[in-house]
């Protein structure tokens, strides 16, 4: 078994080397865009079983993004539930053979915490304005600005780490499983997986939204607070 | 460790790729279709509001036509009900009227009935009491002499007219006289004495009797007939009882 903080390219376009990440991550977005485009043009009024689990879930993610950012969950949804699902199914293709999840490995989860890393940015820059952002990291006094810096960095990292800890060591243990027990005792172990890509999946979902959330809300209150006193 | 920094690149073009692949053909239909259906069932709500509210309307409407239906009908009976009793009431009175004018042509029969039979009883009282007066004038009438019957007997020859009086009682046409009681002699011949003063002729006469005359003579002859006796008294007091009776 390789190290799992090493991969090895499968092949070069031209200078640039694909790993066995990028192409799980290909296959995973050619299958989930074909699942959208056979949906979307089967869509009614009436929703099949498929379209109703579907809205199931979409209607699910608004109403969690909604209960976190406290505000319409139109300007999240896309993000967080792209976030969601592709990292729900990366988890989950563990479980097929020879599939090694691309969640399982530093960088995709790393690409996963930068994509958070700059919503949060961006949507703290569109609430407040570029001033009124920066602002927010000398909360509650200009003193806790390294702290608050240190926290913009960490909290990613604790995002990647967390991540790829759990899928790691899941997909590790099911490895080591097999190569020394057969056939049959992994499979308690891979239910275990299931759940944990789950509950990973929303984890990491849900702090995304949730470091979104404080970053629009935090200038939010920050501005009430300075209005309050005058 | 060897961070792959191709890698971290790649997936992160890749995850902006699937950002944007998803939110053009997951969620931007997805969330248009639940929009859709939320107008829908908004529409159809309001639809079946609206409609509930027409039903509703159409039932107050109606309820309220059924009203005035049941309201014409009653009307409707109440006028045929005070027609009926129009009509009875009318019935009645026609009845009555019948029965009124039925009952004074009953007693106007009844009157007549009783009239006449009071009439025919008064009459047969009239007889009576003239038969009676006969039988008991029979005794006495037979003593009046005959003489107290002639002057009556010249009087009614003088109302008689003058041609009645030259035809009456002559030889080619003798009267006839009857009396209650055969006559002697002596009074024929004051009879025609008599006869002869008042008809300015000698009468020639012949006799007869007749004890229904009571008393009395009988004078009859050509056209004339004279009763000078009781039974034409008693008949003329008879009937001029019954014509009182009457």
């Amino acid at each position: 078994m390789n190290s799992p903080l090493v991969i090895e390219p499968l092949f070069y376009v031209g200078p640039v080397p694909i790993t066995q990440p990028v192409v799980a991550t290909w296959v995973i977005m050619a299958v989930m865009v074909l699942f959208s485009l056979l949906l979307s043009r089967h869509l009614k009024p009436r929703p099949g079983r498929t379209q109703a689990v579907m809205e199931l879930i979409t209607g699910a993610l608004d109403h969690q993004i909604e209960e976190v950012v406290q505000s319409d969950p139109a300007p999240y949804r896309v993000l967080i539930g792209t976030i969601f699902l592709f990292v729900l199914i990366a988890n989950w293709s563990g479980m097929l053979p020879g599939v090694e999840p691309p969640t399982a490995h530093l960088e995709t989860d790393a690409a996963l915490a930068l994509l958070v890393f700059a919503a949060t940015l961006y949507h703290g820059v569109r609430s407040n304005g570029f001033v009124g952002y920066l602002k927010t990291f000398a909360e509650p006094t200009w003193i806790m600005i390294p702290l608050n810096l240190v926290e913009q960095i960490t909290r990613t990292f604790s995002l990647i780490i967390r991540l790829f800890g759990n899928v790691m060591s899941g997909v590790f243990v099911i490895g080591i499983m097999l190569s020394l027990a057969g056939l049959l005792v992994p499979i308690p172990l891979m239910a275990l997986d299931l759940l944990t890509g789950a509950v990973q999946a929303y984890i990491f979902a849900i702090l995304g939204c949730v470091f979104i959330g404080a970053a629009v809300s935090e200038g939010r209150d920050a501005a009430s607070q300075e209005r309050s006193p005058s | 460790m060897r961070i792959d920094w191709w890698t971290i690149g790649l997936q992160t073009i890749n995850l902006v790729v699937l950002l944007w692949l998803l939110g053009r053909f997951f969620f931007r239909p997805m969330t248009k279709v639940v929009a859709e259906r939320r107008t829908a069932a908004n529409e159809m709500l309001d639809a079946a509001r609206a409609a509930q509210e027409k039903a509703e309307a159409a039932t107050k409407e109606a309820e309220a036509e059924r009203q005035r239906v049941a309201a014409s009908r009653q009307e409707a009976l109440e006028a045929a009900r005070k027609e009926a009793e129009a009509q009875r009431a009318k019935l009645i009175e026609a009845a009555h009227e019948e029965a009124r004018r039925e009952r004074a042509e009953a007693e106007a029969a009844l009157d007549h009935a009783r009239g006449q039979a009071e009439a025919q009883l008064a009459r047969q009282a009239n007889a009576l009491a003239a038969d009676m007066a006969a039988r008991l004038l029979e005794g006495p009438a037979a003593k009046l002499p005959l003489a107290s019957f002639l002057p009556e007997l010249e009087h009614a020859l003088a109302a008689l007219p003058k041609a009645t009086r030259a035809k009456l009682a002559t030889e080619a046409a003798p009267a006839t006289l009857v009396s209650a009681r055969a006559l002697d002699e002596a009074e024929q011949q004051d009879v025609r004495e008599a006869l002869g003063r008042a008809l300015g002729h000698e009468a020639t006469l012949t006799y007869d009797t007749d004890l229904t005359l009571i008393a009395g003579l009988q004078l009859s002859g050509g056209m004339a007939v004279l009763d000078v006796n009781l039974r034409a008294d008693l008949d003329r007091v008879t009937a001029r009882l019954d014509a009182r009776d009457e």
